[in-house]
């Protein structure tokens, strides 16, 4: 325990925006995770256990593309588009079969995916890690705000995420398709009577939640590397995510990405035997306060 | 009765004549299996099986230890191989798993057919294997058991022997050197980053430790210990950040090494305090890093792993030329002190004529042999029989610069200061 430097950083301005800068960026590639993985489990119900593994894929991919094309721009549009499309293939195949399936059966489902999508990797990457180069126009001295460093790429990394996350808002709340799939989620018997396709609704929402896993793969890659079994940890925070946030929301996801950042940016300053402990205990807390989540809404 | 159907036809078979079949073919079977065709009885291979990470941020150990082992199998086997014998290595991957590795060294064991049984994951699992080698009384090298426990005389295993470069003796020889720089350039405000287990800990105990011992002045201003094989040390840069300190000791190694110099690179870390890394100076961890972010930061103050200069000696030159050659990438200490173990055993092996390891153990305690790496008198390794550590190996502390030979001004550790204060301290624990 430190707590006087806990103290010392949350009274210094560059200290402390240091740390909220840092948790931030924690926030948006777990959140890009997070709300797909959310997203799936409102509409669907099923709680994709493989679907930390479409991270790993983006981030493999683009490494590929990187290394293939030299073009870190051309990864950004490929990987997602790739990880989408294994999405599309997964539900096609898979993850159909099992949507009135007990919660068990899904899970083992969805684990034995993971397992088989990380041997996958390591028969086509090998098993090492692969480092993705930082981008040449990334690599600059950090911009200072309010004496705090910020890399440029995790700028990058925070607008990026930002747009996303209205756009996911936008698509989710105003679009046409939208309304279908929060209609899909909540009665999807009354829109098939309506005409439309379910089937496809469903499709749809899981390679959204595919391709925002594979774009937060790609996002992580030039700073956390491709290696197999990515995927684990990642899925343990988005679950944790899911559950502080609530279940099927968004707006909870993001705020439960940037609460567990916070908990690991301060956390390490303070507790840093017990940083990722303290991530649990929040789980903990609102499982007994309000267990459907900051956002969510009570089971019925 | 059993019943065969047949396009519609019933074939009735009797018990009796099944059972009789049944036996005639099983005794068939049984003497035709025994009766050996060539008149000459072939001897398997000797088998050594590896295992350890081969996978993820550790996996770079993995595979260098694989080539490390096939490099000295594939020169065995063109002089005509070991007793005689061709000589096979195979591996298996543990995923960083202490439970893997103990599955493991008990499936070699109980299979038959290894002879020789190699730990090279992490000391997490070395440890784990070290305590179940007891138990299926098996020779058991290993390449990264460096944390202290295994010192302790209560733990140690008369099984496993350590090609391994010891914490104690780094954090010793580092420790040292820092101290005598920290009084130089006035770092007295220090960070420690460190994996959370028990070599993390360990290495930084110690460091720690010798650096007060060499500098009383030192302060210790914060630690972070992130998990083993982390993804993101984004917190913990920006904690390092916010402590202000002058000096900062980092005992990562393999890909979280260098994704932590990849991460503190975007936030001008280096600019900010000076570095002090255990694991730095392996060439291909120089070369990922360089390919990473451009070039490798200047300045930065590492541990000689393994190097082609370091000793210069013959035999280095000899050994990393070979392995270049052979693998066309540069050897990574993993695989330099995997080709020790092996060498270390085929030595034991042609001296007691055997491949039991009852045999073979009392063979290796004590061992001099002239080696790459060597620094002994005749450039020598030797096996320290008192705890099975490998001791006379070359190591320092250099600066790196951003083009070859990446790290210069290289102040050799000496053996006979670092082996005394070794001695002081287990001694102090109660060990000796």
């Amino acid at each position: 325990m430190n707590i006087s430097a806990l103290y010392d950083c949350i009274t210094s301005i560059s200290a402390i925006t240091s740390q909220l800068t840092t948790s931030i960026v924690i926030a948006m590639i777990l959140f890009l995770v997070a709300s797909g993985l959310s997203l799936i489990f409102g509409v669907l119900g099923i709680g994709n256990f493989a679907h930390g593994s479409l991270y790993m894929i983006g981030a493999y991919l683009t490494y590929t593309v990187v290394s293939t094309f030299g073009s870190f721009w051309l990864a950004l549009i490929l990987a997602p588009i790739g990880a989408g499309l294994l999405g599309i293939v997964v539900e096609r195949f898979l993850i159909k079969r099992i949507y009135d399936a007990p919660h068990l059966y899904q899970f083992l489902l969805t684990f034995g995916l993971l397992l088989v999508l990380d041997d996958l990797v390591r028969a086509i990457w090998g098993f090492t890690f692969k480092s993705v180069p930082t981008p040449k126009i990334f690599q600059r001295p950090p911009i200072f705000f309010l004496g705090s460093p910020i890399p440029f790429y995790y700028v990058f990394i925070i607008l990026t995420g930002g747009i996303i996350a209205l756009g996911l808002w936008f698509t989710l709340s105003r679009t046409k398709v939208g309304k279908i799939i929060n209609a899909a989620a909540s009665d999807p018997e009354m829109i098939e009577a309506l005409g439309i396709n379910v089937r496809l609704v469903y499709t749809l929402v899981f390679t959204i939640g595919a391709m925002l896993a594979g774009f937060a793969g790609f996002l992580a890659s030039p700073i956390r590397s491709a290696t197999p079994g990515m995927g684990f940890s990642i899925i343990l925070e988005s679950f944790i995510v899911m559950v502080i946030g609530g279940v099927g929301s968004i707006g909870g996801a993001l705020i439960a990405s940037f609460l567990v950042g916070l908990l690991r940016s301060f956390g390490t300053i303070g507790f840093p035997d017990f940083e990722l402990g303290f991530v649990f205990f929040l789980v903990i807390v609102v499982l007994i306060i309000r267990p459907w989540g900051i956002f969510g809404h009570p089971l019925e | 009765m059993s019943e065969i159907r047949k396009k519609g036809k019933k074939k009735v078979v009797s018990r009796r004549k099944f059972l009789k079949a049944s036996l005639i073919g099983l005794a068939g079977y049984t003497v035709g299996g025994s009766i050996r065709i060539s008149p000459l009885k072939a001897e398997r291979p000797i088998r050594f099986g590896l295992h350890g990470v081969c996978s993820g941020p550790g996996g770079m150990s993995g595979e260098s230890a694989l080539y490390g082992v096939t490099l000295w199998a594939e020169e065995v086997n063109k002089k005509g191989g070991l007793l005689g014998r061709q000589v096979e290595v195979l591996q298996r991957d543990t995923f960083g798993k202490p439970e893997e590795a103990v599955r493991y060294t008990r499936e070699f064991a109980a299979s038959g057919n290894i002879d020789f049984i190699i730990a090279h994951g992490s000391s997490a699992e070395a440890f784990a294997v070290a305590a179940i080698s007891k138990d299926v009384k098996r020779l058991i090298t290993s390449q990264n058991e460096t944390t202290e426990y295994t010192a302790d005389p209560k733990v140690r295993s008369p099984y496993c022997f350590r090609f391994a470069k010891n914490g104690l003796l780094m954090g010793i020889g580092f420790g040292q050197y820092a101290g005598r720089v920290s009084k130089e350039l006035g770092l007295t405000q220090w960070f420690t980053i460190s994996a959370d287990y028990a070599f993390g800990r360990d290495m930084v105990n110690i460091f720690v430790e010798f650096l007060k011992k060499s500098n009383p002045a030192v302060e210790i201003k914060g630690q972070a210990w992130p998990k083993l094989y982390e993804a993101d040390y984004t917190p913990q840069i920006s904690a390092i950040l916010a402590a202000k300190p002058q000096a900062v000791y980092c005992p990562l190694w393999g890909g979280d090494l260098i994704a932590f110099i990849k991460q503190s690179m975007m936030y001008g870390l280096f600019e900010k305090t000076k570095f002090f890394s255990s694991h730095l100076g392996d060439h291909e961890i120089i070369q990922s890093i360089t390919k990473s972010i451009g070039k490798l930061p200047a300045g930065l103050y590492g541990r000689t792993r393994y190097l082609r200069t370091v000793p210069d000696t013959k035999a280095n030159h000899d050994f990393y030329d070979a392995y270049l050659k052979r693998f066309g990438i540069h050897p990574l200490h993993w695989a330099w002190l995997n080709y020790l173990g092996a060498l270390s055993i085929e030595t034991a092996v042609r001296k007691v004529g055997s491949v039991g390891n009852d045999l073979v153990i009392p063979a290796l305690e004590g061992l001099t042999i002239k080696a790459p790496g060597g620094i002994g008198p005749g450039d020598t390794i030797t096996m320290r029989a008192r705890d099975h550590q490998l001791i006379h190996y070359g190591e320092g502390t250099g600066v790196t610069i951003s083009e070859e030979p990446y790290l210069t001004n290289i102040v050799m550790d000496s053996w006979d200061k670092v082996v005394e204060e070794e001695t002081g301290w287990l001694k102090r624990k109660g060990w000796l």
